[in-house]
């Protein structure tokens, strides 16, 4: 049986955050480096120090999710929230209304009828939290930990790719791409091959969100 | 008959009852006979369904299982240091199985055996609801063709969920969603990561049954072998265990420790205030024998009314020496009436107040034998044949001995009279205050009954030992349901109804139970003419899918799986059984039993535990503490009720010996006095439980004493008798030590009867010569 992988999960939730398909708007032809974070040249320091001091961030996304026995992919719309403090929130709002959150306690499912479910996953898997939220906040030592960084420039285009490290992360969670263009994050995408990939595009953004008490409470944990 | 016969005699029947008493006591197994189980404590037959399931769980593999957590600064180092402490373990023969959370072994060998026989396992219990669900919509298409479109909308709808990115490498094997529906719904089963993290968890079963003394040691031992095996590696490593052989261990020794500690405290304390009021040492050492009497006769009778006995009733029992010593003081203490008088003359003259303070307590003891709880039990017997032992034993000593008079010392015969040396306002004023604390501080007792005070366990293994089950998921977030049956599908047919019940009653709680890999059994019986109905699923299933947009062809896996399935005769519902069992491994060998004639499945249930209780018999709480908590508040009120009743006997016992108003003012004093404590304790907002309750049992029997022998005093002496300040000093300072016991029972006992004792001697001093002589007496 396969095992239920919270990285693959999460993988389907940071997609809106930032999936990754490899669109002719990002700089794939260019030549990627690798990225060592006791060297970057000025450029990157300055990029990563921007994103990573964005803050709460409130988006719309449009995420499609490609599978091996679906002829076109599956595409799903909502809003994405990211709260330094509070982890990430995605609200699906089509096909169906669904609410993700991955915070420092896990992955908590809440559908439309507001019954929550928390994701429980192989212990054995690496922590979702401590994964895939360096990637949200840019935390580039965090980062480098677990992946392997390149990172590509073309103008004000940019695109980071990260491979993860071990082989046990590699096969559940695959290759994870970010691509922007100057501050601004537009796509995220996580492949596993050309059959399974899941690809979101992050629409209008809102860098330096704050968020009332009750979207605290309707949107995280 | 002449006084060196007499003392023979004594002598004689003295050595005859201590030799029978020794030899009985030498031809039993201790080790047999003295219970350091806590179960034990817990009736057999009791009637409560989840205790007597308690019982058995704790009797059966459940209680072999001992869990680890490791730790260490660095995680490479904890690693290795857990790979080498799990070596170690293995190695030892006291072990039968272990596993650590890292161990792939147990959760693949369930998932591959969930998937492989998914349509068998959880093909009926789809299938039935899918049938349902048709007729529900009135038949709308033929049933393959129905059931092959639900399934394709079905899984297009699961696709844009969350979690179908995790399960895209099983869905072209299983477009039914077999297997993650099943894992949506057992998720409460699983590991919370964030719980855990940085740390090594280790399950442990061991091979032999925890309580037996005998294997506990082996075990213990070959834990410090790994932790020494550990700490080679990382010496930094720090290890957690929680084991039911390693507190029994535990709590034997402290008991035992205890039990000697306070037999030794307990008899010093006597002897040393007796040295300190009798004028000559060496009297108070006749007192020794006495209780040495007291206690043989005690073990001597409790050991032969019961087959077993709880080791708490000794340590408890030892507090026996307080009341045991009143007897020998009194025959000690009690001056002669005149020169020359005899012995068997003063034996016959304080025979009525020495029978009526002993059997009249002797009765109320012996009452706490129809107690349900058989501690209570053992206690009543242990003590009523303690102070007949004791009873008889200064009868004897003394009656063997050519003087038996003591004497006390002159604080100890002071006459005074408290209107006179206190001033009336004084007493008048100490009185009121002691009958206002009497009346009013017991409405403020609190009543707490926690089981795990008669444990002797140190508070940090208590805490080390919840903070371990709760990182393997037995946390007080989460209720434990058991479902019953005399087969398994009996027990599996009780679950599918416990389950509708609780969603029904909490929709928003999670329930996971692995009996959920099994099918209802009505359902797996139906799915035999399923399988005939279905023979061109398949097909109409190729032509949903790809209406859907699915690339059909690539659930080639399914069509095989659904070919060979209808192919293969319908598998019976005890080798499905069987099979899922002999899948399980570890823990997970626990979630259910297939027992003949006790079947039974575990249901987790998330969220702090709730007032829901079944409807259906069949399924039961298991939140153990909470019952067991339930269960000492039950039995406090049994014992309460027999206290009211024994104290009623002993009341009417002295109003038949003493008449109407000389025996109302006798049973006054036990009963102020014991309301004066539970004032105290009251106003002091100490919380009470079963054991205070024991405790003033014990009190108000002494303060009896105390008030027959003052009432008897008073017909020949103006202040209290020697004997009974002697006897009361005595007893509030052996008992008043123990108040600062270690362990939680013996305190409580300890604290109860020193304060009644106390309060006793209060209420005799204050109370004017007068009203000590009965009206219409004289002084001999």
């Amino acid at each position: 049986m396969t095992k239920l992988h919270p990285l693959l999960l999460a993988a389907a939730l940071l997609a809106p955050a930032m999936p990754v398909g490899l669109r002719a708007d990002t700089p794939a032809e260019v030549e990627a480096a690798t990225l060592d974070p006791e060297h970057l040249d000025a450029g990157w320091r300055d990029l990563f120090a921007t994103l990573a001091g964005h803050g709460a961030v409130a988006s719309t996304f449009t995420e499609r999710r490609w599978f091996s026995v679906r002829k076109e992919p599956v595409v799903l719309r909502g809003e994405l929230r990211h709260s330094p403090e509070r982890g990430l929130s995605l609200r699906y709002t089509e096909p169906e209304e669904q609410l993700m959150i991955i915070d420092a306690q896990g992955i908590l499912l809440r559908n439309a009828a507001g019954r929550s479910r928390a994701l429980k996953s192989d212990p054995r898997a690496p922590q979702i939290d401590a994964l895939l939220l360096p990637v949200l906040r840019f935390d580039l030592a965090a980062l480098d930990r677990t992946f392997e960084i390149r990172g590509t420039r073309d103008g004000s285009r940019w695109r980071l790719d990260f491979t993860p490290r071990t082989p046990e992360l590699a096969r559940t969670l695959g290759q994870l791409a970010v691509s922007g263009e100057g501050a601004t994050v537009r796509q995220l995408a996580f492949s596993r091959g050309p059959k399974q990939r899941v690809e979101v595009a992050i629409e209008t953004t809102q860098t330096g969100a704050s968020f009332s008490a009750d979207e605290m409470k309707r949107f995280f944990r | 008959m002449d006084a060196r016969r007499q003392r023979l005699t004594a002598r004689l029947l003295l050595l005859l009852g201590v030799a029978c008493g020794i030899g009985w006591l030498a031809t039993l197994d201790l080790s047999h006979k003295i219970s350091t189980d806590l179960l034990d404590l817990i009736p057999r037959d009791e009637r409560e369904p989840e205790l007597m399931f308690a019982r058995e769980l704790a009797t059966a593999a459940h209680a072999r299982v001992a869990m680890f957590v490791l730790r260490a600064p660095d995680e490479a180092d904890r690693e290795a240091a857990t790979a080498a402490f799990v070596a170690s373990l293995r190695a030892a023969p006291e072990f039968a199985e272990i596993m650590t959370m890292g161990d792939t072994a147990a959760p693949d060998a369930l998932a591959r055996h969930l998937f492989e026989h998914r349509l068998d396992l959880l093909g009926p219990g789809w299938l039935a609801r899918r049938h349902a669900d048709w007729e529900a919509a009135g038949r709308p298409a033929p049933w393959a063709a129905w059931l092959a479109e639900t399934t394709a909308a079905r899984l297009e709808a699961f696709l844009a969920r969350p979690e179908a990115m995790a399960f895209q490498d099983l869905i072209p094997a299983d477009p039914l969603l077999l297997v993650p529906d099943l894992v949506a719904q057992v998720q409460a089963l699983a590991q919370d990561p964030e719980e855990i993290a940085g740390r090594s968890l280790i399950w442990v079963r061991t091979r032999d049954d925890p309580l037996d003394e005998s294997a506990q040691a082996p075990v213990i031992a070959a834990v410090d072998t790994a932790l020494a095996a550990a700490h080679a590696i990382e010496p930094a490593t720090t290890l957690q265990w929680a084991a039911i052989s390693r507190f029994a261990a535990e709590n034997r020794q402290r008991i035992r420790g205890e039990l000697e500690s306070l037999n030794f405290i307990s008899f010093g304390a006597v002897l040393l205030v007796a040295a300190v009021g009798l004028r000559r040492l060496y009297s108070a050492l006749h007192l020794a024998p006495v209780l040495l009497c007291a206690v043989l006769a005690a073990w001597v009778g409790a050991t032969a009314a019961f087959e077993r006995v709880h080791v708490l009733v000794f340590v408890i029992g030892s507090l026996l020496g307080g009341v045991a010593i009143d007897y020998g003081f009194y025959l000690q203490l009690q001056p002669p009436l005149h020169l020359g008088e005899s012995y068997t003359a003063k034996v016959r003259r304080l025979l009525k107040p020495l029978l009526s303070s002993a059997l009249t307590t002797v009765l109320g003891f012996l009452l706490l034998v129809v107690s349900d709880l058989p501690l209570i039990r053992q206690l009543g017997v242990f003590i009523s044949a303690g102070l007949l032992g004791a009873l008889a034993a200064a009868l004897l000593w003394f009656g063997q001995m050519k003087t038996a008079q003591a004497e006390a010392r002159g604080f100890l015969l002071r006459a005074w009279d408290p209107q006179r040396d206190l001033g009336r306002r004084i007493r008048v004023a100490a009185l009121c205050a002691a009958a206002g604390v009497a009346l009013v501080g017991p409405w403020f007792v609190r009543w707490h009954d926690d089981i795990r005070e008669l444990e002797a366990l140190p508070a940090a293994m208590r805490a080390e030992a919840e903070e371990v089950r709760a990182l393997f998921g037995q946390g007080p977030g989460r209720t434990l349901y058991i479902t019953r049956g005399a087969t398994p599908a009996e027990a599996r047919a009780a679950l599918g109804r416990f389950l509708a019940e609780h969603a029904a009653h909490h929709p928003e709680a999670s329930a996971a139970s692995l009996g959920l890999a099994l099918p209802n059994p009505d359902d797996h019986t139906a799915v035999v003419s399923h399988r005939r109905e279905l023979a061109d699923f398949p097909a109409r299933l190729h032509e949903a899918l790809a209406r859907h947009g699915f690339e059909a062809e690539a659930f080639t896996p399914f069509v095989e799986a659904w070919t060979a399935w209808l192919a293969s005769p319908p598998c019976g519902y005890d080798a499905l059984v069987a099979g899922l069992h002999g899948a399980l491994r570890g823990a997970l060998a626990l979630s259910f039993s297939t027992e003949p004639g006790a079947s039974w499945f575990a249901t987790v249930v998330d969220g702090a535990p709730t007032a829901f209780a079944p409807k259906d018999g069949a399924t039961i709480a298991l939140n153990r503490l909470e019952s067991l908590n339930d269960l000492f508040t039950r039995y406090r009120i049994s014992a309460l009720r027999l206290s009211c009743l024994g104290l009623g006997l002993v009341g009417a016992s002295v109003l038949a010996i003493y008449g109407l108003r000389r025996g109302w003012r006798i049973f006054l004093l036990p009963v102020g006095s014991c309301l004066l404590a539970f004032g105290v304790l009251g106003l002091l907002g100490q919380p009470l439980n079963l054991f205070h309750l024991l405790g003033a049992f014990l009190g108000v029997c002494l303060s009896h004493n105390y008030a027959i022998f003052t009432a008897e005093n008073a017909r020949w002496s103006d202040h209290p008798a020697p004997s009974v300040r002697l006897s009361a000093l005595t007893t509030a300072v052996s008992f008043g030590v123990l108040a600062f016991s270690r362990i939680p029972v013996v305190a409580a006992l300890g604290s109860t009867v020193a304060l009644i004792v106390a309060a006793a001697l209060l209420l005799v001093e204050l109370a004017p010569p007068t009203a000590r002589l009965p009206r219409g007496a004289s002084r001999a």
